[in-house]
């Protein structure tokens, strides 16, 4: 399964769509496989979104995330929680532990979606 | 006042300020947080205390920018600077922040306080005058809409012609824009053309331009529409209603790369991107010959088909809610939104004009309703009367006892067979010894 977390310094990005940096974690039965830091710059939210999916990512950890956005990640069936702070290490660690609920500001950020058709056509693609 | 200690003051004063307020220390965090400034975002007091500003404030100038920082470095104040913000529900808001140092009695910093106000209102009027929609405006849960976002980077990445069709209101020239402003073309003009507004010879000088003395009223040169879009994006609403000699020079300017303007013998050459729009099927009107096949390509080498607001109903609700905060904000009103039976109205309605219908439907109650929710009774009596129409439709009939309905069946029968029971019994399909007891338990004996 693969986290991506917007970076600013070594905290969760107060904006998704103005971070320039984003961590990407492979994690496989609450192991990390692979962590790296990927580039986004100056690019328009639809491309983050592309960058994401064509990573392969399957939720998003981030603070703000305007709505349009958001629910084009969930048209590609990545999961979506927002509104989460604190320090980016610490949150991946709390995901792992499936303890991420108390650090959702007003225990409303979260888009849950079932994997869509198409995110698992394209995994399946990749595969062969 | 003696009961109140100084904590409790300040929060009385600062819930009593219309605009919000909040504080921070030295470390950034939240040391006070008023009302209006959980109105504005959205995030309770006890929430927002001891967190980080900009965990809770998301401001677009947060990470690069920040106006506090700014005024903690070089003690100066800031007034009234636009930024936005994502309130909690994921809402990009307009506001205006002023900031300012807090010190303490030996004149040391101490913190910062930044106020602000929300600008929506103000925002949602400007677009309206200035018709500054982006594509972010578009508002649409609908895997149909979506799935054409998912593509858009890469048709606007790769700089060929794009023909949108769909249905009128569908919003056909905000997903040219948006083509545009992701393309490496958003620096330079994007400019918009109704080729249905104009009569071919307008049409033709107004894309092309003219020079001084191309025709009477030409009394110095005038830029077209493509020298105005040069290294941008020239989008052409309603294309399937140009004249034939329009679209021929069109066809050259994709082809060459050129065109003249009226009374020119001058070749000017043409960086523009032609994006087009129809609300007919354009493939059709090449059928009946009434446009240039040849064109139809070079126009088609993308084509995105929007579709009618009755192919995606789950945006109903999203739009309703987006126009009656638009109309709140022009009407000066505060509807808070629709009844569920307006609602279901809404929702059961066709929309044969798309978007545009359910906005001037939400424009019309607007009009009519006076309270805080509209409410079948303010929608168009049109709306009201096919609504109606289609319960009566779906109404069960008033349903008869079943004694009182056997009685009708069995008298009309047997008038029907000349009072012959026998013949009777076997119309209704029933033995004559039942049809007797039926006749007698109904006293029609």
């Amino acid at each position: 399964m693969k986290i991506a977390i917007p970076l600013y310094n070594n905290r969760v990005s107060p904006r998704f769509n103005h971070t320039d940096r984003l961590l990407i974690a492979d994690i496989d039965g609450g192991e990390y496989v692979r962590k790296e830091t990927v580039f986004a710059g100056d690019i328009h939210p639809l491309k983050r979104v592309r960058i994401l999916n064509d990573l392969d990512v399957d939720v998003l950890i981030c603070c703000g995330i305007d709505r349009f956005t958001a629910l084009q990640f969930e048209y590609q069936g990545i999961d979506v929680y927002h509104g989460v702070s604190g320090d980016a290490e610490m949150l991946l660690e709390r995901f792992m532990e499936n303890d991420l609920e108390q650090f959702l500001m007003n225990s409303s950020g979260r888009n849950r979606c079932r994997k869509s058709r198409q995110k698992i056509r394209r995994k399946n693609c990749r595969r062969k | 006042m003696s009961h109140f200690n100084n904590e409790t003051i300040k929060d009385i004063i600062l819930d009593s300020i219309a605009d919000g307020v909040f504080t921070v220390d030295e470390k950034w965090q939240i040391t006070s947080f008023n009302r209006a400034a959980e109105k504005i975002i959205g995030i309770s007091r006890s929430e927002a205390i001891g967190q980080n500003c900009c965990d809770v404030f998301r401001a677009d100038i947060c990470q690069k920018a920040c106006k506090l920082k700014a005024t903690f470095e070089s003690g100066k104040e800031v007034i009234n600077h636009r930024v936005n913000i994502i309130n909690k529900h994921g809402e990009t808001l307009p506001i205006s922040i002023s900031t300012a140092v807090l010190k303490n009695s030996t004149g040391e910093i101490i913190g910062g306080v930044e106020t602000f106000r929300d600008l929506s209102t103000e925002e949602i009027l400007r677009k309206e005058i200035q018709d500054t929609y982006s594509f972010e405006d578009i508002i649409s849960a609908s895997k149909d809409i979506r799935k054409i976002f998912d593509i858009l980077p890469d048709i606007a990445e790769s700089d060929s012609t794009v023909l949108i069709e769909g249905p009128s209101g569908t919003g056909k020239e905000l997903f040219a824009k948006a083509i545009h402003n992701l393309s490496l073309r958003n620096s330079k003009p994007f400019v918009a053309v109704n080729c249905s507004a104009l009569p071919e010879t307008l049409l033709e000088s107004e894309l092309f331009g003219y020079v001084k003395g191309a025709f009477t009223d030409a009394k110095k040169d005038k830029p077209g529409r493509f020298a105005l879009a040069e290294g941008g994006t020239l989008f052409l609403d309603e294309i399937g209603n140009i004249s034939k000699m329009v679209q021929v020079k069109l066809l050259r300017v994709l082809q060459e790369k050129e065109y003249e303007p009226l009374g020119s013998s001058e070749t000017v050459k043409a960086d523009v991107r032609i994006i087009t729009a129809t609300n007919k099927k354009l493939k059709d009107l090449v059928d009946s010959d009434e446009f240039r096949q040849d064109l139809y390509y070079r126009l088609n080498v993308f084509k995105i088909e929007l579709p009618p607001l009755l192919d995606r109903r789950q945006d109903i609700p999203l739009l309703t809610e987006h126009f009656v905060r638009q109309f709140n904000a022009k009407r000066g009103k505060e509807i808070q939104g629709i009844s569920p039976e307006t609602m279901d109205v809404l929702m059961n309605h066709d929309f044969p004009g798309n978007i545009r219908e359910l906005e001037n439907i939400i424009e019309h109650a607007f009009i009519l309703c006076h309270g805080q929710v509209i409410e079948i009774e303010h929608l168009p009596v049109e709306l009201r009367q096919s609504h109606q129409s289609e319960l009566l439709l779906h109404k069960p009939k008033p349903v008869k006892p079943l004694a009182q309905a056997e009685t009708e069946l069995i008298k009309s029968v047997l008038t029907a067979q000349n009072g012959n029971r026998i013949k009777t019994a076997e119309a209704l399909g029933m033995h004559k010894t039942t049809l007797w007891r039926k006749m007698k338990k109904y006293n029609l004996l």
